[in-house]
């Protein structure tokens, strides 16, 4: 086992590699052979150009601003508000009871279809893309810190009971840490829907932001713009990852 | 309630009843049927101070229902349980419980798990850190204070449970079938620290037990129930010098032949 271990993980990283390679190379190949018209795709040697040409004249630093001030105000509305909500679905059967079949619902569909009525409340701009980050974001935390809440031992809830624990001390000493791991996935989970809300919002309404750049780029027929600024968020996305990946 | 007199001083006749069940009777919803069944029915039982009560029955027939009466997490539907006279609830301060599932913080080290209920009645931090220090020692785990539950033996965790219960000094201690996960060596040995805790914390204790080995070790009373809905079924009263040896073994055969047919009933009706 000890000696598997380093090499299957060397043949993760190298399979990995391959992919990497091989998706940088395909575009080049594709366009360069003509097989893909270059109004539709760019090669990978533009790509890198644009991005390059992005960052170091700073045309992608306010919408990348943009971006993450809205990801960061968005989270933290659905991260406090997903936990409340979460604490009472568990806390009170009958509210769950009442509102699991809507939260399911919510949560099998797109919220993107809710947008005309999110533009049409709150109007054009942040809020209306805040409102459709949390509308991704918020079910996902509300199930998730729901389970985790569900998933800890009665026995637990009673011994603090027994020992005299007041209710404050029972949830913050007790009921909510044995619930963190479950509640930190959660929170993982509403940020990644986070994320996918602000930009594909961004995206719709073009305010600002990474999203708007790509739909902006992609009004303007500039296509290696396009994969550029949309390469840039995949990336930013992991490195996004890697860090909660630490934070867990 | 003349009979049920303890023998551990045998000369104090005004003793006082710690723990009373009188008519009680229980039932819980059945969720598939909607129909109610019966787990237990007109149980009356006295438990005076300083006793060593040991509820012994068929699996599955109620005798941590009992225990959950007591703890007042459960309401009896008839009859009434009470501690030193008055409702559970209000005597939760004097009840000290041990579970049979894992129930340490798995995040808190030994030290701040057997802290926790001083922590909870606001114990200062030296003065509980200290006490807890005390109680681990006496249950033999000194040295182990800096370890979390999951680098110790599922033997060594449920002495931490005991400590902690022992740790607020009450007067009732219960025992939910404490150590049912452990292994039968394992069981023996922490059933003989438990038996001498008791002698020296002195609380009222009631153990849901499977095993007659361990109510014959432990016990001052043991309480033989009946299959659901479970009654008492007879009182056995064990003396300090039968716990070992020929005398225990002629208990031990006494309760298993009241409990043998209440067994079988007790599997027969769950196979059904």
């Amino acid at each position: 086992m000890t000696a598997r271990a380093p090499r299957l993980k060397c043949q993760v990283r190298a399979i990995q590699l391959a992919i990497v390679v091989a998706l940088l190379a395909l575009p080049e190949i594709l366009v360069r052979t003509g097989l893909v018209s270059p109004f539709a795709l760019a090669t990978t040697s533009d790509i890198a150009a644009s991005l390059w040409q992005m960052v170091v004249s700073g045309t992608i630093v306010q919408p990348l601003i943009d971006t993450l001030l809205l990801v960061v105000i968005c989270f933290a509305i659905v991260a406090v508000s997903g936990v409340i909500l979460g604490f009472c679905f568990w806390r009170w059967s009958l509210s769950r009871r009442a509102f699991e079949p809507l939260l399911m619902a919510l949560y099998s569909i797109p919220g993107v279809v809710f947008y005309p009525v999110l533009l049409v409340t709150l109007g054009i701009g942040a809020p209306s893309i805040l409102g459709l980050g949390v509308l991704l974001g918020l079910v996902p935390v509300i199930l998730g810190v729901q389970n985790a809440l569900s998933g800890v031992d009665p026995v637990l809830a009673r011994t603090a009971i027994i020992l005299g624990a007041s209710s404050w001390a029972k949830y913050t000493k007790v009921i909510f840490p044995a619930a963190l791991p479950g509640i930190g996935s959660a929170l993982r989970l509403g940020f990644s829907y986070v994320v996918i809300g602000i930009i594909s919002g961004q995206f719709l309404v073009s305010t600002g932001g990474l999203g708007k750049l790509v739909a902006q780029y992609y009004d303007q027929f500039q296509v290696a713009d396009v994969y550029a600024a949309a390469f840039f968020i995949v990336v930013l996305a992991i490195v996004i990852n890697a860090v909660l990946e630490r934070v867990k | 309630m003349n009979a049920t007199g303890a023998v551990r001083v045998a000369d104090d006749a005004t003793r006082e009843t710690v723990i009373a069940f009188e008519n009680v009777s229980h039932a819980f919803g059945d969720p598939a049927s909607g129909n109610s069944v019966p787990v237990v029915r007109d149980v009356n039982l006295a438990i005076e101070e300083g006793e060593f009560v040991s509820l012994i029955g068929p699996s599955g027939c109620g005798k941590s229902t009992l225990l959950g009466m007591a703890s007042g997490f459960l309401q009896p539907a008839q009859g009434r349980v009470t501690l030193f006279g008055q409702d559970p609830k209000a005597m939760r301060k004097q009840i000290g419980m041990v579970f049979q599932s894992f129930s340490l913080l798995p995040w808190r080290t030994v030290l701040d798990n057997v802290a926790l209920g001083l922590e909870f009645r606001g114990v200062p931090h030296q003065q509980r850190l200290a006490q807890a220090r005390d109680l681990i020692a006496t249950v033999g785990l000194k040295g182990f204070e800096q370890r979390y539950p999951r680098e110790l033996s599922g033997g060594m965790n449920q002495r931490v449970t005991v400590a902690r219960a022992l740790a607020l000094n009450p007067k009732i201690l219960l025992l939910d079938e404490p150590f049912g996960a452990l292994d039968e060596q394992t069981r023996i040995l922490i059933g003989d620290e438990l038996y001498r805790l008791c002698r020296s914390f002195k609380p009222t204790s009631v153990l849901v037990t499977h095993s007659i080995a361990e109510a014959v070790r432990l016990s001052t009373r043991i309480v033989v129930m009946g299959a659901r809905p479970t009654t008492v079924k007879k009182i056995v009263k064990v003396d300090d010098n039968a716990r070992h040896g020929a005398a225990a073994a002629a208990i031990e055969e006494d309760v298993w032949s009241l409990l043998k047919d209440e067994a079988t009933r007790a599997m027969l009706g769950q196979a059904s």
